[in-house]
């Protein structure tokens, strides 16, 4: 298993089956084929979990959404928020290294702000509190949205304006989903 | 709500949510994204804050245990 950030690590299941597959020979491989209990293994596959960080998740929690956005996505995400939430101004708390510092600044003055503290969005830890809403993040594009009775429509609608920041497109209908991106490969599940 | 507490409140809910995630995050991104950003919370309540935020963030971290079934 990788243990680099961002790296995904397979299956251990799959893989480690696969490796000792590859080291039998032809008549090892034919021996096995035949007491392999097929039921067993297809329910072992469906019981795993992929296990690493995906390149782009958005899903549903109990009252928004959690995302992981490349850091290219994290600004402009975070930009259109107060626009998407209707709220005219936003209170900042960062934290890094040298401790923490609050702002309170008008929603047309956050892009200026996120593009001059780059350094706490990518290692630093922030909560941007839009009106009732609360945006937590702890660096590295880790996000969690808490929406205070916002639409279901309106979340739907972050979850895709995200996606589609990060070059994937999905129109969620229902009110619990997730959308997860390994590989370039996008899937949904609701 | 005092912010240093409310952030510390999130960043627990948030460790709560990605282990009930469809995958396994890295031990490094819990790490990295959770853990530390916790751990400089306690530090700065533990510094600058009251003991009735302490007593908040404890209330609150028994309510969210509760309401994610974690008891």
């Amino acid at each position: 298993m990788s243990r680099q950030s961002g790296v995904i690590s397979p299956s251990t299941t799959a893989t480690a089956l696969a490796e000792l597959i590859g080291r039998l020979t032809i008549e090892g491989k034919r021996k096995l084929a035949k007491v392999i209990d097929w039921n067993e293994f297809q329910r072992l596959r469906k019981s795993e979990r992929l296990i690493g960080d995906p390149k782009v998740y958005v899903g549903t929690t109990r009252d928004g959404l959690s995302l992981e956005l490349p850091m290219g996505c994290v600004r402009p995400f975070i930009q259109a928020l107060p626009a998407s939430l209707s709220v005219g101004s936003v209170e900042i708390f960062a934290q890094d290294s040298n401790g923490s510092r609050e702002y309170s600044l008008a929603a047309s003055k956050l892009e200026a702000w996120l593009g001059s503290h780059a350094n706490v969005l990518q290692e630093g830890s922030i909560m941007i509190e839009l009106g009732p809403h609360t945006l937590t993040s702890g660096g590295g594009g880790c996000l969690s949205l808490a929406l205070e009775n916002a639409s279901s429509s309106t979340l739907r609608e972050i979850a895709r304006k995200a996606l589609r920041l990060c070059g994937f497109d999905h129109k969620f209908k229902r009110g619990k989903f997730s959308a997860l991106v390994w590989k370039d490969q996008l899937e949904v599940s609701e | 709500m005092k912010k240093i507490v409310k952030s510390t409140i999130s960043f627990y809910r948030l460790l709560i949510e990605h282990s009930q995630r469809e995958y396994e995050p890295s031990p490094e991104h819990i790490l990295k994204r959770m853990l530390k950003p916790l751990c400089r919370n306690f530090s700065e309540i533990m510094e600058k804050g009251t003991k009735n935020n302490a007593w908040e963030v404890i209330e609150t971290f028994a309510r969210e245990c509760k309401k994610a079934a974690l008891e």
